[in-house]
Order: structure tokens, then sequence, then C-alpha cells
């Protein structure tokens, strides 16, 4: 029984000793993963919420060498096809009242560190969820988008609602 | 993949500043994640949270940026991640537009800077910055 009692001490000594060292320390590693498609969970988040405008934050990784979903012959480079669905998507963002506020290349990091870094952010301002929505359903923007998911190896899409944090 | 926030630049990092192209105009995209409590370094005694520190530098550093003509583009809450994954997602993202690298790297040497900026180390848990270069997309 006392055995049970001092393995049991051990077991929760232990566990108190993990959680702590796993407490709130910078130099821990996080893990992220870069998609092309939005998860169920993540779809359904657009018909949630209020309907205030917000920025997206766009994190870009392309692909070496763009593949088409089609499985067309193409030498484009994944940033070549992607910048066609950038040209193209400037005209289905302005129809649903959503507007670019940020395009650039990436350098380097100076803060943080990450395995691999991304090599675009673009911000987009949306007036609404609903709004991003209808773009994202309309036939005219799924053509476009399939320049984006030939060149695009993966990304991250961070919902911002702005001003909310007061600067 | 992993990813590492901080709250110190690394020398690589601090290097940097004055390699390449320390001229053009750049946008540093701040991904931003509070501690749950305000911690000074000199040890004094605090009531405010991570975020409430982190605001009162966010406020000062306005003035800091005028002077070195950079300007802040937006800032606010992460609401949500609408694609990707992130085990620990961050809380806020500013983004703010200087001159150059070099008027980045004045600014933070200046002394009332590092005034302000003891707020934004009392407040942060940790952080990424990606320099990008504008351009056309």
């Amino acid at each position: 029984m006392k055995k049970y009692l001092l393995l049991g001490f051990i077991l929760i000594a232990v566990t108190f000793l993990f959680l702590s060292n796993g407490n709130s320390n910078e130099n821990e590693y996080k893990v992220f993963k870069n998609a092309v498609t939005p998860t169920p969970t993540q779809i359904a988040g657009f018909a949630l919420g209020d309907n205030s405008p917000f920025l997206a934050v766009n994190l870009l990784k392309f692909k070496e060498k763009a593949e088409y979903d089609d499985g067309r012959e193409t030498n484009l480079t994944g940033e070549e096809a992607y910048a066609i669905y950038a040209d193209e998507v400037q005209d289905h963002l302005a129809k649903v009242g959503a507007e670019p506020i940020l395009g650039g290349e990436v350098n380097r990091l100076i803060l943080g560190e990450v395995e691999e870094l991304w090599d675009v952010v673009a911000v987009v301002r949306y007036p609404s969820r609903k709004a991003m929505f209808k773009m994202a359903t309309s036939d005219e923007y799924i053509e476009s988008e399939k320049h984006r998911s030939a060149g695009l190896a993966g990304q991250l899409n961070i919902e911002v609602l702005e001003g909310e944090f007061e600067f | 993949m992993e990813v590492t926030n901080k709250v110190i630049p690394n020398q690589e990092q601090m290097d940097g500043f004055l390699e390449g192209d320390t001229d053009s105009p750049i946008s540093m995209v701040n991904l931003i994640k509070f501690k749950e409590k305000a911690e000074y370094e000199d040890g004094r005694d605090t009531e405010l949270s991570g975020k409430e520190a982190y605001t009162i530098y966010a406020m000062e550093v306005q003035e800091h940026l005028k002077k070195v003509g950079a300007e802040m583009v937006f800032g606010g809450a992460v609401s949500r991640l609408m694609l990707g994954e992130v085990e620990d997602l961050w809380d806020s993202v500013a983004i703010a537009r200087y001159p150059s690298r070099k008027a980045m790297l004045e600014m933070m040497m200046d002394a009332d800077y590092q005034e302000s900026e003891k707020h934004r180390s009392a407040g942060l848990e940790g952080q990424l910055n990606i320099e990008t270069k504008e351009g056309n997309l």
C-alpha cells in the first residue's frame, strides 16, 4: 500500500515539474502548420460572429514549381502562378468592398525563429466575414483560385479585429 | 514546423540592421503574444496584465515612430485563424512602416525609446517580427 502511495506521489511531482517547465518559457517551441484549404471548423467560422470589418493577415509560402489541380503542363514557378491569382483577385476583392492594405516580400526575421520562413506577407481589409465568404464562393473567384492553389505550398491566415488593441 | 517567439533579437538579427539594403522602406509585421501578468525587469510591483503594460508601450511608441519618419499601418486583436494551425495563437498583430532599416535602428537606440520599451518587455511574452519589403504582388 505504502509503495503505491509513494509511486503516486512521485507521479504527481513529475507531472508538476513538467507543467512548470512548460510555463511561458520564451525558448519553448510552438508548432504551426501552413495550409491551402480551411478545415470545416474554419469554414463554419464564417457563419459565426458579428458582421464587423476585419483584416486578413496572410503569411504565404510558395511551391518551387507550380502544380495545377487539373494536371496541365506548366513552366511557372509557384510564385509566378500565385502572382496571376494576386493580380486577378484585386477585382474580386473590390466587388465585395474589400481592399489590399499591404503586400510585401519577406526579407528576414528580426525577432523570433521559424523553421521555414514565409515568402510573402499580404494583408487585406474585408468589410465582414460575410463579404469574404461571398467572394470565396463566387464562380469567377474559384476560377482565379486555381492559380492560387497551383502556386501555394501553404499559408497561415490570421483574422485580426482592427483597433481593438489601441494604438 | 516549429516557431519560437522572442523578446530580444539575437546577435545575427541585430547585425542584420546594418547589412544589405539599409536605406529602402520596410514594413515590420509583429505577431505578438502577451504575458498573463506584467513583469517589470526592475522588479517593481504591478497589477497590470501583460496586455495593459504593452498598451502603455504601444501608445508611447507612436511618438518614437514619428521622430524617425515611421508610422503604424494597423494594429489589432487576433480573433481566429482562418487557414493553417498554430499551437498557441498570437494575441495581436501590428504592422509599422519604416523609411529604412537605419531609421528603425535609430529609434531602438534612442534613450526615450528605451524608457518606453520597459513596458514592452514587461508585457510581452514573445513575438515574431517579420521584415517585409513592399512591392507588387
